[in-house]
């Protein structure tokens, strides 16, 4: 430590005062006094918050681009086994299958109109059938266990009679309840079907539980007589079956080559890491018990590789689907000779209406097939994917399956679409709410009131986000139906609401927890807004109200636009509630059903990475492309905030 | 600076000598800012005079802020401000009556602030917005309103091609004669104007000095003032007021060369203040 | 002197604490068990309580996130006894297999699953053809199943369940699950909703498969009652995976719990089918 030469000629004088600054602790060169230690305790903090971000940003980064040469590679095996292509043709199957399924329900709504008392017959059979499962099990098996003929005899003749006492003892109006929800036009229970019903029920029991023949020639002789109505659906049906036939066997041929190039890929990577781990272990020197162990798993895995011709394969491929363009056209033309062979107007209005939809279906069929067929006769396996394949199969694809047998396939758009929805729908709720609870406790609620109001609102952050999604699975979503269903709300389009858990009830909920956010925050930008505003307009004869409207409320948009991307912000993020309330559904929402569209279920980008964390394996393809997920979730809060900064920035010009 | 001042000296003769009717009438008001408790207007009773320019001159905290704001009643805002005793009279009508509305009185009664006030618009929409608040919606009244209040206000050429710009890029002093034109915009009979150059510097002074001397062939104006210089120079009434009492009120010249309470002689010459 | 001594005492102290907590986990009288929800939520934590009952000493912490978590657990070495709904995969076996371990497999119990309906909906059976789909998305209407008029409502597990993967073998030929199904959590939210939704659909353990407003409908003219195991498309067997055969008290628990008459009064109670009853059943069929 150095103290000041005082030179000798100098006296010293005590009481001058000196501007030298206290000296603290010297360690390592450094001088530690105690201001310094605490400032630089609280620096580090601050600077340890911003590595941990980094930190997260860089994995999140690092695991997340790792997908995107993953995802291609998966790609371009889809596209050289050929998988790719047979989804093509699976997707007119897909077509197809709605189509035929529109016109079969057209069928049984026209039969049920017409075959009321024969269709009666089966249905009550199934009612008595259930009856004789629930109480006559023991009785069956006393009277099968029989195997003297003078007693079974009598044993069947008890068996059959307590059967049919049992299934007229069923009150009439329970049995016409079940029969009216299929035949809505019934209004009493045909005593003929009644006693058909319970003489098949009898022999169902005697034939130890098998369902008698009787019930399926029943149906079968009414669509005999459904007479060129059912012509027409065999028609429709039969003719799928080649293309039904081509996709299977496009589908034998390359899942096959895709299974072998997907182990083939395991196998290398198994290889290397063995011819990795050999390296190191006869670096480190290990006892040959070792060495050998893992040369012997290297020769396997070598082994294990299987040698493909993917050309020879693929030619397979080729050939199977030159017929395609045959197959799909005569497809269409037997289809439209089908519906030019069906009655024109039918009595009952729904089978109209049905057959009206198969119409529409099978427009929209022949527009797949038109589009399907030029994407198949331009397809080639040998195309390379790249990397904007890829990117545009992430962002842009319309399809989030996992966990399949046979592809998996990673599209962002309907989890996007489903949050992007969820939240805009709830802040139009929140918003209005918020902002208008911020302007009156601002502008004019009496101090109690406010006093009242405000924590009240700022209560609402505490409530758990699950306690709140347990409310609206238990409480609100029943609710919700059920006052969809009032006839004074009819008018609102969408309603009845048919699905419980939907989008319109993720984003009451979420408006709930938005809300005071927004409140907390645009209050604060009312209040920063200056008093000589308010002052000016008001001695100019404004009412508070036009004060609020035309000077504060204007003043203060930078902060309260914030506010609201904020909000947003928070709404997009939330996981629990939407993971419990939304539905799950991972498709698209229809926007064809305009304002309709929120009682759809959907699922969102939140929910996807909760729901699926428990399934992947780590490093592997699906982990990753959770990871993209969370990327994208994390840029989107990333850019919400900086605008945030900017627009709350700029008013500060 | 010289030749403003000369200026300003010329108007206010010219004017000191016409017939007066009275506007505002304050019959012995009393007020307190704690619901009676203390008061902090003493039972002040005094008559201002139309198309005049009554000055209220005071050290700090003797109720002449206090009075103004009771003009135009925006001590409303304050929850614990009471009218303990009198009234105040405006063109003849009690303003505390219970049909009288404040915010009407205020369409009648205009205020322009020690710092000036601007809303964050434009130029045209605040002198516009007196009048759109009032329901005024068509384009060409605006214009023509927007247009004579900038003229009134002297600031009509500076003004004039940058109506859309942000009021907030004017200077001080322009910002300042913007507030005064919004106030007029709408054609108050009273004009209120509280140390209205105290933000200001000299030559934005000597400026809005002018323009309130124009401004009160058309307007009565009411100004609190600090400086009892601007009160010599631009006002025709002045009043002394001190610790909420009226001392002193008469017309200007009289207050400033020949006061006759001993008080108002000691504030004038400096003694106190 | 007295200063280092007593740095010293703790310093040793430290020392023998951490070797003492890296003993091998058969010497610790815990055992940890991990995995399937649908083993892990009520059947687990019952024959725990009874086994610990009687065996005081020993310690069992069960944590029930999904089927996989069991096989992941079991390779980090963080759970004694996997608990699973569905058979180990391939992928996770080579995973095992590289690293030269074995994985062990026991039958914990039988289950079937239960395709439930709503009360209301008066369909009460359907066909494995029907079911496939109504679950691939094929099937979209009750009608064409012989139901009222009315869209279907199809609530499924989500991908982390083994329960999932197990009806996409079982029921639906491995087919992809249609993209209009609602996936939801666990079992109890989907005995909620179908009983909720009178046009729903959903699939259950057969430990759920009981409770107000819905009922279960029958499979392939099976019903899903005990007594018909034997014939029900949809029966599955519930596992227990170690890594190589379990020794100590793991062995001892998984012992009990698999063979011992209590533990097969619990797993009835819980709704599963102890595998001696349904081997009896079997033994029935092949008579």
């Amino acid at each position: 430590m150095q103290v000041a030469a005082v030179p000798a000629n100098k006296p010293k004088n005590k009481s001058a005062p000196t501007f030298k600054g206290k000296r603290g602790l010297r360690l390592m060169g450094l001088n530690f006094t105690t201001d310094g230690v605490v400032k630089g305790f609280f620096g580090g903090n601050a600077y340890l918050a911003i590595l941990a971000l980094l930190f997260i940003c860089v994995f999140l980064l690092k695991s997340g681009l790792g997908f995107i040469p993953g995802y291609r590679v998966e790609l371009g095996e889809a596209r050289i086994s050929g998988v790719e292509l047979t989804n093509k043709v699976r997707y007119e199957l897909t077509g197809y299958k709605a189509l035929l399924a529109r016109v079969n329900q057209a069928f049984i709504a026209e039969k049920r109109n017409r075959f009321g008392d024969e269709e009666s017959t089966i249905y009550l059979y199934e009612e008595f059938e259930a009856l004789v499962d629930d109480e006559f099990e023991d009785a069956m098996e006393t009277y099968l266990s029989i195997n003297d003929s003078p007693e079974k005899e009598a044993a069947c003749a008890r068996l059959c009679k307590d059967i049919a006492d049992a299934c007229n003892n069923i009150p009439e109006k329970k049995l016409l309840q079940a029969l009216t929800r299929r035949l809505p036009e019934l209004r009493k229970v045909s005593t003929n079907a009644k006693d058909q019903a319970i003489a098949l029920a009898q022999d169902y029991a005697l034939n130890d539980a098998e369902t008698p023949h009787a019930v399926a020639e029943i149906s079968a002789q009414i669509s005999k007589e459904m007479g060129n109505f059912n012509t027409a659906v065999q028609a429709i049906k039969s003719a799928g079956k080649p293309l039904i036939q081509l996709e299977s066997e496009l589908t034998k041929h390359t899942a096959e080559s895709d299974r072998i190039l997907k182990l083939n890929r395991q196998t290398s990577g198994s290889i290397t890491a063995l011819e990795q781990g050999l390296k190191k272990a006869k670096q480190r020197d290990e006892p040959p018990v070792i060495i050998a162990a893992i040369e012997k798993r290297l020769k396997k895995s070598r082994g294990s590789f299987i040698e493909i011709d993917t050309e020879a394969r693929i030619k397979a491929v080729y050939q199977a689907i030159e017929n395609h363009d045959l197959i799909v056209d005569t497809l269409l033309i037997k289809i439209s000779k089908a519906f030019n062979s069906l009655p024109a107007e039918l009595e009952n209005e729904l089978t109209n209406v049905t057959i009206e939809q198969a119409h529409k279906l099978n427009s929209e069929f022949a527009i797949i097939v038109a589009k399907q067929k030029e994407n198949i006769s331009a397809w080639r396996h040998d195309k390379s994917i790249t990397t904007g394949n890829t990117l545009a199969a992430f962002f842009f694809g319309s399809e989030w399956q996992t966990g399949s047998p046979w592809q998996d396939i990673y599209g962002l758009m309907p989890l996007f679409t489903g949050s992007l929805l969820v939240a805009s729908v709830s802040l139009l709720f929140a918003v209005p709410l918020a902002i208008g609870a911020a302007l009156y406790v601002n502008q004019f609620a009496h101090k109690r009131e406010a006093a009242l109001v405000k924590p009240g609102i700022e209560f609402i952050q505490a409530i758990p986000s699950v306690v709140l999604g347990l409310f609206g699975v238990l409480v609100l979503a029943g609710f919700l139906k059920d006052w969809s269903h009032s006839p004074l709300l009819s008018w609102i389009p969408g309603f009845p609401i048919t699905e419980r858990l939907n989008v319109l009830l993720a984003a009451l909920l979420l408006a709930f927890m938005a809300a005071p956010t927004i409140f907390t925050l645009a209050e604060d930008a009312l209040n920063n807004v200056p008093k000589a505003f308010t002052e000016a307009s008001l001695a100019m004869g404004a009412t508070k109200l036009q004060t609020a409207i035309n000077v504060i409320l204007p003043a203060s948009m930078p902060g309260i636009i914030a506010a609201i991307m904020l909000g947003f912000g928070r709404v997009v993020g939330e996981t629990m509630v939407v993971l419990m309330v939304a539905g799950n559904k991972a498709k698209i929402p229809e926007f064809s059903e305009g304002i309709g569209i929120v009682g759809q279920p959907v699922h969102t980008m939140t929910s996807i990475i909760a729901q699926e964390y428990g399934e992947v394996t780590e490093g592997s393809l699906h982990w990753q492309a959770l990871f993209m997920v969370g990327l994208v979730l994390f840029t989107i809060s990333l850019v919400i905030n900086s605008t945030c900064q900017r627009v709350l920035n700029s008013k500060n010009r | 600076m010289h030749d403003m001042s000369k200026k300003i000296t010329a108007l206010s003769k010219t004017t000191k000598n016409r017939e007066a009717s009275t506007v505002i009438e304050v019959d012995d008001i009393g007020f307190s800012y704690d619901l009676g408790k203390t008061e902090t207007l003493k039972g002040i009773s005094m008559e201002i005079p139309k198309n005049q320019v009554t000055a209220l001159i005071g050290p700090s905290g003797c109720g002449k802020s206090t009075l103004l704001r009771c003009l135009n009643r925006m001590n409303d805002l304050i929850d614990t401000a009471k009218i303990t005793r009198g009234a105040i009279r405006i063109l003849g009508q009690d303003i505390h009556a219970a049909e009288v509305d404040a915010i009407e009185l205020r369409k009648q009664v205009g205020m322009v602030f020690q710092k000036y006030n601007p809303f964050p618009k434009s130029i045209y929409d605040n002198v516009a917005y007196g009048l759109r608040i009032q329901g005024v919606k068509k384009k060409s009244i605006l214009d023509e309103a927007v247009e004579r209040s900038l003229r009134n206000a002297a600031l009509w050429d500076e003004a004039k091609d940058r109506l859309k710009d942000s009021a907030l890029g004017l200077s001080g002093g322009q910002q300042q004669r913007l507030c005064i034109a919004r106030t007029i915009a709408v054609r108050p009979k009273v004009i209120l104007m509280d140390e209205p150059c105290s933000a200001l510097d000299p030559i934005a002074t000597a400026k809005v000095e002018e323009l309130m001397l124009e401004l009160r062939k058309e307007f009565t104006i009411v100004i609190v003032t600090h400086s009892m210089q601007q009160a010599s120079r631009i006002s025709d009434r002045t009043a002394f007021f001190y610790l909420g009492e009226l001392v002193e009120y008469a017309s200007t010249s009289h207050i400033f060369t020949s006061p006759s309470v001993k008080q108002t002689e000691d504030y004038i010459s400096g003694r106190f203040g | 002197m007295k200063r280092i001594t007593a740095t010293t005492a703790i310093v040793i102290a430290f020392a023998l604490n951490i070797s003492a907590t890296t003993t091998t986990r058969a010497a610790d009288s815990k055992i940890d068990i991990k995995g399937s929800d649908t083993l892990g939520a009520k059947l687990v934590p019952q024959l725990k309580n009874a086994y610990v009952k009687d065996n005081p000493s020993v310690k069992i912490d069960i944590l029930a996130q999904g089927s996989s978590h069991a096989f992941s657990n079991l390779d980090a070495g963080t759970a004694d006894i996997g608990m699973s709904s569905r058979k180990v995969k391939q992928q996770e076996l080579d995973k095992f297999e590289a690293k030269g371990k074995a994985l062990v497999e026991h039958v914990a119990a039988w289950d079937m699953i239960a395709v439930i309906v709503n009360e209301m909906n008066p369909v009460r059976k359907l066909s494995l053809k029907q079911i496939e789909g109504i679950f691939t998305g094929t099937i979209t209407n009750w009608a064409e199943v012989g139901g009222p008029d009315a869209t279907i409502s199809v609530y499924t597990r989500n991908t982390s369940s083994g329960t999932y993967k197990s009806f996409s073998k079982l029921a639906m030929s491995k087919n992809d699950y249609g993209i209009n199904c609602q996936k939801l959590e666990g079992n109890q939210p989907i005995v909620t909703e179908v009983a909720k939704n009178a046009n729903g659909i959903g699939y259950v353990g057969y430990a759920y498969a009981e409770g107000n407003h819905f009922k279960t409908v029958k499979v392939e003219g099976v019903s899903a009652k005990v007594s018909k195991i034997a014939k029900y498309p949809l029966a599955r067997k519930l596992y227990y995976y170690t890594v190589g055969e379990p020794s100590g008290h793991a062995a001892q628990f998984l012992e009990w719990a698999t063979t011992s008459d209590s533990a097969s009064q619990i797993v009835s109670e819980i709704g599963f089918i102890p595998t001696t009853v349904a081997q009896e059943s079997m033994g029935k069929l092949t008579k």
